[in-house]
């Protein structure tokens, strides 16, 4: 019997998993699509916090009671103009003319920038942007390894593929928690500032900012959890145009054709899940559900009376039920896609 | 030993629509040391085995070992020894030269200073800070073999390492695998279309077509089976020295103004035929390589 012999090398043996993650994290921060993506995101979010500055106003009771004065006048051409518009063979019933218009219908008034409500409806327009960002991110941190062929040389120095897999989307999450963080955290600070510059902190108190807080957190969740389903497209298709492509049309099309042809995922819907996160006690969907015919027991033998069909009604989504759903979704993408790069040629 | 050894190796990829088979019961081996070239025509395979070697690529079927362990079960425990480039240059443009390749060394443990020397060794110190995106594709391939040399490689997989460079650069790249083979360290095995190439910087070569390989050879001047050679002469009187050199034994034929010859021999020979007889050359040239000429043979067609 002959044996082979192998010399021993001095560079025995692959990386150590805390290395990949380390090379990982440099390769995350030295891509110059994601810093710009992350830049972007501050930016949306200083403008967005400017634009407020810009459209709300802390008025005096003097000028506020000018301002009611205008409105009461703007209210009453209305009125006089509706009255005026009305045929004179028709008697016009008594208020029908009387519209209540809000303050801000009078031109050039600016409200006060109420922090009770104003700091959560930001923080929800920061988490629209942050998902649109996170897509991008994810898709384009896989797709550009793709697209530059460095995967191959990864994967060539990594033969584990799992493990290059698995560093990857541990990066990623955390990179975009910790985008999550500084959008959120930045908003915070610039809507305090917007608050106390042009408005007020009425009506907000520790439990509201505990809800806040909760609302931010469960959109800093879904930040992750929306990049690692990019990601996970994207190592799929193995291009980022096409993985984001996909997703945009599932969510503006697709999903409800697969909610009508699976009734059972009309409760369970991503973006009726996205939005339920990203809300302080959830939302309603409406849902379908399958309504079979009634069986009537006569005499000992059944008989089926009326016809199936689908019942429709409102469901209340709870935000931990969208976490859930969302992250069932991120599971099996991930699941089939890190599959799919074990079993794969790379190119 | 054998650094490279596959047995029976196939590789078919199954589209949609048709099935198109790469190899087909592919063998081959590559012995420790020097450059080895790996020759054959567009679509024989030659990336199809590199990427099979490498783990980015399942076979089909067949056995494969590089540094004497089983691909793609153990090459976890040998990867680290061997150093690739497949086709293109795999780089961030956005990025310094210096931080591409520390992106791989970080995966390899590696620091700083190994990085640098990588960079000496291609000639590339002097542009580590540049970004890689105003490089030359010389450069990059320079830079990216850099990276490959990082782990200090008992074994560099090159595919195609001249592709798309200009003279300058294929000079660059040339010179820089032969010393690379020459150092003893490292078994350079190199993929190529391009004959004159391999002829000046390799030892060996594996000539594959249709999936298969055709011959593996040394190309060194020993060679008996690289004996065949052709030269062009320029004389004042072609047809008589034609009827010399043919009554001297060897195979000449007139292609005015020129006279070619054919065979075994050294070209000395011929200048001492024509000369001892009053005619004098005014041009020696051989024409197509002896590679040229063995690889015709083998695979009957031209790269």
């Amino acid at each position: 019997m002959t044996t082979s012999s192998t010399s021993v090398s001095p560079n025995a043996g692959a990386a150590p998993f805390r290395l990949i993650l380390r090379a990982e994290v440099r390769r995350i921060a030295s891509r110059r699509s994601i810093r710009l993506l992350l830049a972007a995101g501050v930016i949306g979010v200083l403008v967005y916090s400017f634009f407020l500055l810009l459209s709300h106003a802390s008025p005096s009771s003097h000028a506020l009671a000018i301002d009611n004065a205008k409105l009461r006048a703007y209210e009453a051409q209305i009125r006089a103009a509706c009255l005026r518009s009305q045929p004179p063979s028709v008697s016009v019933p008594a208020g029908a003319c009387n519209i209540q218009m809000p303050l801000t219908a009078v031109p050039g008034v600016k409200l006060p920038f109420a922090a009770s409500a104003g700091l959560m409806s930001g923080a929800t327009v920061i988490g629209g942007v942050g998902i649109l960002l996170a897509l991008l991110v994810g898709g384009s941190y896989m797709g550009g390894e793709y697209q530059s062929r460095v995967i191959s040389l990864e994967v060539a120095l990594e033969p584990r593929r799992h493990r290059v897999f698995l560093a990857k989307l541990l990066v990623l999450a955390s990179f975009l928690l910790l985008m999550g963080v500084i959008l959120e955290l930045l908003w915070l600070g610039l809507g305090s500032l917007v608050a106390s510059v042009v408005g007020n902190f009425n009506g907000f108190g520790m439990s509201q900012l505990g809800t806040l807080l909760l609302v931010q957190a469960r959109i800093i969740v879904l930040l992750a959890l929306v990049g690692a389903i990019s990601f996970s497209l994207t190592a799929m298709v193995k291009n980022t145009a096409g993985s984001v492509g996909i997703l945009l049309v599932y969510l503006l099309i697709g999903e409800r054709i697969a909610a009508s042809v699976f009734i059972s995922l009309s409760a369970h819907l991503l973006s009726d899940s996205i939005q339920a996160i990203e809300s302080v006690s959830g939302i309603e969907v409406m849902t379908s559900r399958f309504a079979p015919p009634a069986i009537a027991v006569i005499g000992g033998s059944s008989s089926i009376s009326g016809s199936a069909s689908f019942a429709q009604n409102m469901t209340h989504l709870s935000p931990l039920e969208g976490l859930f759903t969302v992250l069932i979704y991120a599971a099996i993408l991930v699941a089939a896609s890190g599959w799919l790069f074990q079993k794969r040629d790379i190119f | 030993m054998a650094v490279i050894e596959l047995v029976n190796v196939s590789k078919t990829f199954k589209g949609l629509r048709r099935r198109r088979i790469a190899l087909t019961g592919l063998n081959l081996e590559v012995r420790e040391g020097g450059v080895h070239g790996f020759l054959g025509p567009n679509g024989s395979g030659k990336t199809t085995t590199i990427r099979i070697l490498l783990g980015l690529m399942h076979p089909s079927s067949g056995s494969i070992k590089v540094l004497g362990r089983e691909v793609p079960k153990e090459l976890p425990q040998t990867s680290r020894d061997i150093g690739s480039l497949i086709e293109a240059p795999a780089l961030y443009g956005s990025i310094s030269a210096a931080k591409n390749l520390q992106l791989t060394a970080d995966l390899l443990g590696l620091g700083k200073r190994r990085v640098e020397e990588a960079l000496d060794i291609v000639g590339l110190s002097d542009r580590a800070k540049d970004k890689v995106g105003t490089f030359s594709l010389g450069m990059k391939q320079r830079l990216a073999i850099a990276s490959s040399l990082l782990a200090k490689p008992r074994l560099l997989v090159l595919d195609e390492p001249a592709n798309g460079l200009d003279p300058e650069g294929i000079v660059e790249v040339r010179e820089l695998i032969k010393g690379l083979g020459a150092n003893g360290d490292t078994t350079v095995f190199v993929s190529s279309h391009q004959l004159a190439e391999v002829a000046q910087m390799c030892d060996r070569i594996s000539i594959l077509k249709g999936g298969k390989c055709l011959l593996t050879t040394d190309i060194g001047s020993n060679s008996a089976s690289l004996a065949i050679r052709r030269y062009r002469i320029r004389v004042s009187d072609a047809p008589r020295s034609c009827d010399l050199l043919s009554n001297a034994g060897m195979i000449a034929s007139l292609h005015e103004p020129y006279l070619e010859v054919e065979g075994d021999m050294d070209p000395s020979l011929i200048t001492k035929v024509l000369a001892s007889s009053g005619e004098y050359l005014s041009e020696l040239t051989q024409v197509g390589s002896d590679l040229e000429a063995l690889y015709l043979q083998v695979a009957g067609e031209s790269l």
